[in-house]
């Protein structure tokens, strides 16, 4: 081989190379969910003021199954918080919690794992949502809440779809913590621990406070 | 030589199979509402569950298994124990229900609070008055246990301890609990006759009874509420702490009326220990519809229930505690 086809051919070997690893740096677009208060981005265990609380806030645990995936998000998991768009976009629907098929029927494995604390051992069912923390900035004052939604048979079934404008094309989801805990605070509810009618605002107070970010 | 040979396998294999519907489902039950050709029952699963069953490893402390509560002798309930023991002497809020034909079941405990018989065991591993454990620890334990991993492998051809074939292997023990061998399961066979007063007995029984505790089965397994008053200290609301649902207070589910000489004391509370204070209750004035029923015909009524005890159930040595753990342990 002369000296310049040589020199050609590892050009086109470089060129190759790169061009393979380029392609295998691209990831399909990812539907990303983050917590948030209003326009602002919060961190589990941060404080936040409230503006709808006019408080300090902390959120400790915040996590939710999306349907029909099951898959647990759970902002203490920053692996947890995507989803691929083509896999919602196959599906035409995503909802919030598990519904009563799987809740009734499914293997407890993967994300559907008792062990991942989603899982009411007294009664069977899952946990749709879980929320917990506290309001008030100082010790004395701390008013903690805990939030586990959840509840598969009528008429306090928790399984709520999600009906966002602008879905399929989002790529970052933001929970509202704000809005969602002024609805809790108005009840007012600081426990919810079983299915219940209350439970039931609960669940559709958290699918509203879902909206699309830019 | 090789036609006989060949007769003889099939005539075996008809017989096991013959032998394998009995026991899943007698002739005389109805379909079960579980559907056994589906859970694939396994004996090394069964094996692992009756383990399982009968370890108290399941406990926070080594104390309490399933079985501290639901002993073979019994029909699996707790004889002569009104309310269910538990770790650090805890006392719970109700009787230990019997353990028997539960793939007939649709729901399980006193409330119906578990829909699903393999997530059943999570709720006495977690709770803190019986086993007081969590999920995690168990499966660490018995993962660490030294023994454990390899009954999985054999089991499941898998030896890390996961939730699911947990949980499967105690199902897979608990629904071979069958109870089908009574004196009335026999007369149903056509294999005995019932004596002159079990047969009043059962004329009593199939008139005042039979609605809620349907035979074979001896309950439909629904929720009522049978009239007995609320014990102000336990303030057990039965299903409706369940369901939330104002209709739903003081409904219990209907046990089923098998082996009742080895299950007492009965109803949801124990409240009663014996057939003739049960009997005293349901023929009560100021219940709105009592049973009436003459001193006679309680003891005809009494005689025919006693039909319903299944010696080779209560002593059967494949529900009895397992060797491997008398050798493992």
């Amino acid at each position: 081989m002369s000296p310049i086809l040589a020199r050609i051919s590892n050009l086109v070997l470089v060129y190759l190379f790169f061009f393979i690893k380029t392609l295998a740096a691209q990831e399909p677009p990812r539907l990303s969910f983050e917590l948030g208060s209003q326009e602002q981005r919060i961190t589990l265990g941060i404080p936040f003021f409230s503006a709808k609380l006019q408080d300090s806030v902390r959120i400790e645990v915040c996590k939710f199954y999306l349907w029909p995936f099951n898959k647990l998000i759970d902002f203490e998991d920053s692996t947890s918080l995507f989803i691929p768009i083509q896999s919602i976009k196959k599906q035409h629907k995503l909802g919030l919690g598990i519904d009563s098929l799987t809740n009734a029927t499914a293997q407890m494995i993967g994300d559907l794992d008792p062990t991942k604390g989603m899982y009411w051992t007294w009664q069977n069912g899952f946990i749709h949502i879980k929320i917990e923390g506290g309001i008030g900035c100082s010790h004395t004052s701390k008013r903690p809440f805990i939030y586990h939604i959840g509840g598969y048979q009528s008429p306090n079934n928790t399984f709520r779809l999600l009906s966002i404008d602008g879905l399929y094309e989002a790529q970052t989801l933001r929970i509202d913590a704000d809005t969602f805990l002024a609805v809790m605070v108005q009840m007012p509810v600081f426990e919810l621990m079983s299915p219940s009618s209350r439970a039931v605002i609960a669940a559709e107070a958290f699918r509203d406070c879902i909206h699309v970010t830019k | 030589m090789n036609r006989n040979y060949c007769l003889a396998l099939v005539f075996a294999l008809a017989s096991c199979m013959a032998y394998q519907g009995v026991r899943l489902r007698p002739a005389h039950f109805p379909e079960p509402i579980m559907r056994l050709k589906h859970t694939k029952l396994n004996a090394k699963r069964a094996e692992l569950g009756r383990i399982l069953f009968y370890d108290p490893i399941l406990s926070a402390n080594n104390s309490i298994s399933c079985a501290s509560c639901h002993t073979s002798y019994n029909a699996f309930a707790h004889t002569d124990h009104r309310l269910s023991h538990g770790i650090h002497d805890s006392i719970g809020t109700r009787n230990a229900p019997a353990l028997m034909n539960l793939a007939w079941q649709h729901s399980f405990m006193w409330d119906g609070a578990i829909q699903r018989l393999d997530a059943q065991a999570l709720a006495p591993i977690e709770s803190p008055v019986e086993m007081g454990s969590k999920l995690s620890e168990v499966l660490k334990k018995l993962q660490d246990s030294g023994y454990y991993p390899q009954l999985f492998y054999k089991a499941y051809k898998d030896s890390i301890v996961s939730t699911r074939h947990l949980l499967d292997a105690l199902m897979q023990f608990q629904l071979r609990l069958i109870s089908a061998n009574a004196k009335y399961d026999s007369v149903q066979r056509s294999e005995a006759v019932f004596t002159e007063q079990e047969k009043k007995g059962y004329l009593l029984f199939k008139k005042n009874c039979n609605v809620c505790h349907t035979e074979p089965l001896f309950s439909n397994f629904s929720f009522q509420r049978n009239g007995l008053p609320l014990d102000h200290h336990l303030k057990d609301f039965g299903r409706f702490l369940t369901t939330a649902q104002p209709t739903d207070s003081l409904l219990f589910k209907v046990p089923s009326l098998r082996n009742l000489s080895y299950s007492y004391p009965y109803m949801h509370d124990g409240r009663f220990k014996t057939l003739y204070q049960v009997l005293g209750h349901y023929t009560k004035a100021n219940l709105p519809n009592p049973i009436l029923l003459t001193s006679e015909e309680k003891v005809n009524l009494i005689a025919f229930l006693l039909t319903l005890n299944d010696k080779h159930f209560i002593f059967d040595r494949n529900f009895s505690y397992p060797p491997y753990l008398l050798k493992n342990k």
